[in-house]
């Protein structure tokens, strides 16, 4: 194993690779801090952009996944500072994070959270590690059956714990599973819905709709949402904290590290849900329970902890399983299949190189990341400054120039704003977006194995309940399907954007 | 209301997709499923999702439409990514995008002139991006294609 990620970290230290990791944190810092952009959007509108110059599947790997912890650095920044979480994963930051900079602290806020990120990452990264060769080699025993039936789970999983109603994530998944069936069928034998035009044979194009969803669509959120004002409570250039303040929360980071890893390889629970139970957990068990909620410093150690280690903890699923279990992966999955990676139970052992080098990366981002956050944070603070009409215009013609790259074709053009429309009338009706990507990326494969099985089984159905391994996937399911019975829980689990 | 409404236009898309679904063409070599079974089965899980949007207890969901002058600029803007997915090929890169983010600029609230300096920086620093440093043909156009 040393040898191996000796190998990733000589793939990993080529300047060209090094430039990646530090754009990753970087892109993933600053869109992450800014309120109303985070990960998923970050990947999406890079999508296309790596195909276009076509990078090499490591490396692509290795940028995605900068930006998406380094996200989950960056939208503490705007917690602390500005009361807003940059993403979801931040809400429960605010508790405490706020409070603290309204009481003169946000230096030693901002330090905190950052030492608990980094905390977080790198816990997680070792759990990554040891963890996944072993699940992958687990996962080698799953049957087309079991595949289906994963598939089912992760998508009633999103369903079920991002936001918005059960019902509508459901549909939401549907529909995406439903527009992934347009096109040649699995067996390549039948067109379906193509309506005869020889441009749907090869189905819709995941990165025109992502684009369109997480591009498009957000930019028409931000326009409406661009009244707003915000104000930052202290100029802070320098963030500060003490050894014994990171003493004092060392247990609380720990804790929370190993808890935000275990929830985010859970299919659709992520940094959010990570970061409302770290903070739940330290509460409960803390002597001065009341302190919460007023600037105690545990308070922005546990969630900041939590969710960038269940940031690196949703590569579990997607490296093992090849199973995205959030949006954000579900886009990365898209990346790795274009660059003609697949990702599964044989990613690790067929492709050492994307995996240790990955591994690899997360060891340096993270440093990289306690850097930038620790003395460049004030160059973070100016860019929060940055107005929306700087920023959002520039969201929208890299977006359109990335996706005319691919093709040179003016009608994606065409598409994507169609598209970003749709997402955006989503919202509002109050659909949530993940479900529908993970049901557009997954259709195919879940297709491919609900056939595989009933082939294996001459047409018996019983073959989907047969081993013990789908009957508790089934069991899971259901308790997922339940979810609206317990209503405290799932409020106390969701608040936020997912 | 909106949720009930909603439903009945999504029973009618499972309805559709089902019936789509029954004319597709069956090879001869199919497997014991073939390629009808998977769109039957979603249509049918869809027809029953959105009879259970329709048939649950109303909620009292509220949803914020966007009026007057924001629903303006949000037209706007739709409108400016079409003209702007139009007018690349013929205009170019160059001023289609700095037309395109002084529009925008001008909807998210800036002032004329810091959008006008605001586009022309932005269209300079991503003409930079994408042509010297990413490699990719960006459309000419009729100033500056050749």
């Amino acid at each position: 194993m040393l040898a191996l990620l000796g190998s990733g970290f000589e793939y990993v230290f080529r300047p060209e690779n090094l430039l990646l990791v530090f754009l990753g944190c970087f892109i993933g810092t600053m869109i992450g801090m800014l309120p109303g952009l985070g990960g998923s959007n970050a990947v999406a509108i890079l999508l296309p952009l790596v195909f276009a110059v076509q990078l090499e599947p490591a490396a692509a790997l290795i940028l995605f996944a900068g930006i998406y912890y380094g996200s989950e650095y960056g939208n503490s920044i705007s917690a602390i500072l500005l009361n807003i979480p940059g993403t979801s994963g931040a809400v429960a930051t605010t508790f405490d994070g706020y409070p603290m900079a309204r009481n003169g602290k946000a230096g030693a806020a901002l330090a905190m959270s950052a030492v608990a990120s980094f905390t977080g990452g790198t816990i997680s990264v070792v759990g990554l590690m040891l963890l996944a060769p072993q699940l992958a080699k687990w996962a080698l025993h799953f049957g087309p059956a079991e595949y289906f039936v994963l598939i089912i789970f992760a998508l009633t999983m999103v369903a079920a714990l991002t936001q918005g109603d059960l019902v509508k994530g459901l549909i939401a998944g549907i529909l995406g599973l439903m527009v992934s069936t347009v096109g040649l069928d699995p067996a390549g034998t039948s067109a379906r819905f193509t309506f005869g035009s020889m441009k749907l044979y090869d189905g819709i194009d995941f990165v025109v709709v992502m684009i369109g969803l997480f591009a498009v669509g957000e930019v028409l959120l931000a326009l409406e949402r661009s009244r707003a004002r915000v104000e930052l409570v202290e100029f802070v250039t320098k963030a500060r904290i003490s050894f014994a303040e990171i003493r004092g929360a060392m247990g609380t980071m720990v804790r929370s590290s190993v808890l935000g890893f275990g929830i985010g390889a859970l299919p659709g629970a992520g940094a959010t849900i990570a970061s409302f139970l770290g903070y739940t957990l330290e509460k409960s068990i803390s002597k001065d329970r009341d302190s919460f909620g007023k600037g105690n410093i545990r308070g922005v150690a546990a969630p900041e902890s939590a969710n960038n280690s269940a940031a690196n903890g949703a590569f579990v699923p997607l490296l093992t399983l090849g199973v995205p279990g959030s949006a954000t992966t579900a886009v990365v999955l898209v990346a790795l299949v274009g660059l003609n990676v697949t990702p599964g139970p044989l990613l690790i052992q067929n492709h050492p190189d994307v995996f240790w080098g990955l591994i690899a990366s997360m060891y340096v981002g993270n440093l990289m990341l306690l850097a930038l956050n620790l003395p460049l944070v004030g160059l973070f603070v100016r860019m929060l400054m940055i107005p929306q009409w700087c920023l959002m215009p520039a969201v929208i013609v890299i977006s359109f120039i990335a996706i005319y790259a691919i093709n040179n074709s003016a009608f994606d053009l065409l598409l994507i704003s169609g598209i970003g429309v749709v997402g955006y009338l989503m919202r509002k009706f109050g659909f949530p977006i993940a479900p529908a990507v993970l049901g557009l990326v997954l259709g195919h494969l879940m297709e491919v194995n609900l056939r595989q099985a009933l082939a294996l089984s001459d047409g018996d159905w019983g073959i989907l309940f047969a081993s013990p391994i789908t009957a508790v996937l089934w069991v899971l399911v259901a308790l997922g399907l339940m979810a609206p019975l317990f209503p405290h829980l799932r409020r106390k689990l969701r608040a936020g954007r997912g | 209301m909106t949720d009930r409404l909603l439903g009945a236009f999504l029973l009618l898309v499972g309805i559709a997709y089902a019936v789509a679904t029954s004319f597709i063409q069956v090879g001869f070599t199919s497997d014991t499923l073939g390629p009808r079974a998977v769109p039957y089965l979603l249509g049918f899980v869809l027809i029953l999702l959105s009879a259970a949007l329709i048939l649950r207890p109303a909620r009292p969901v509220v949803i914020e439409w966007p009026r007057g002058a924001v629903l303006l600029s949000l037209g706007l803007a739709v409108g400016s990514f079409i003209l702007y997915a139009l007018a690349i090929e013929p205009l170019g890169f160059v001023i289609s995008t700095i037309l395109q983010v002084g529009f925008l600029s001008l909807l998210f609230g800036a002032r004329p002139l810091p959008a006008l300096i605001g586009a022309v920086l932005t269209t300079a620093a991503l003409y930079g991006l994408f042509n010297f440093l990413l490699g990719l043909r960006l459309p000419g156009g009729l100033v500056f294609g050749g």
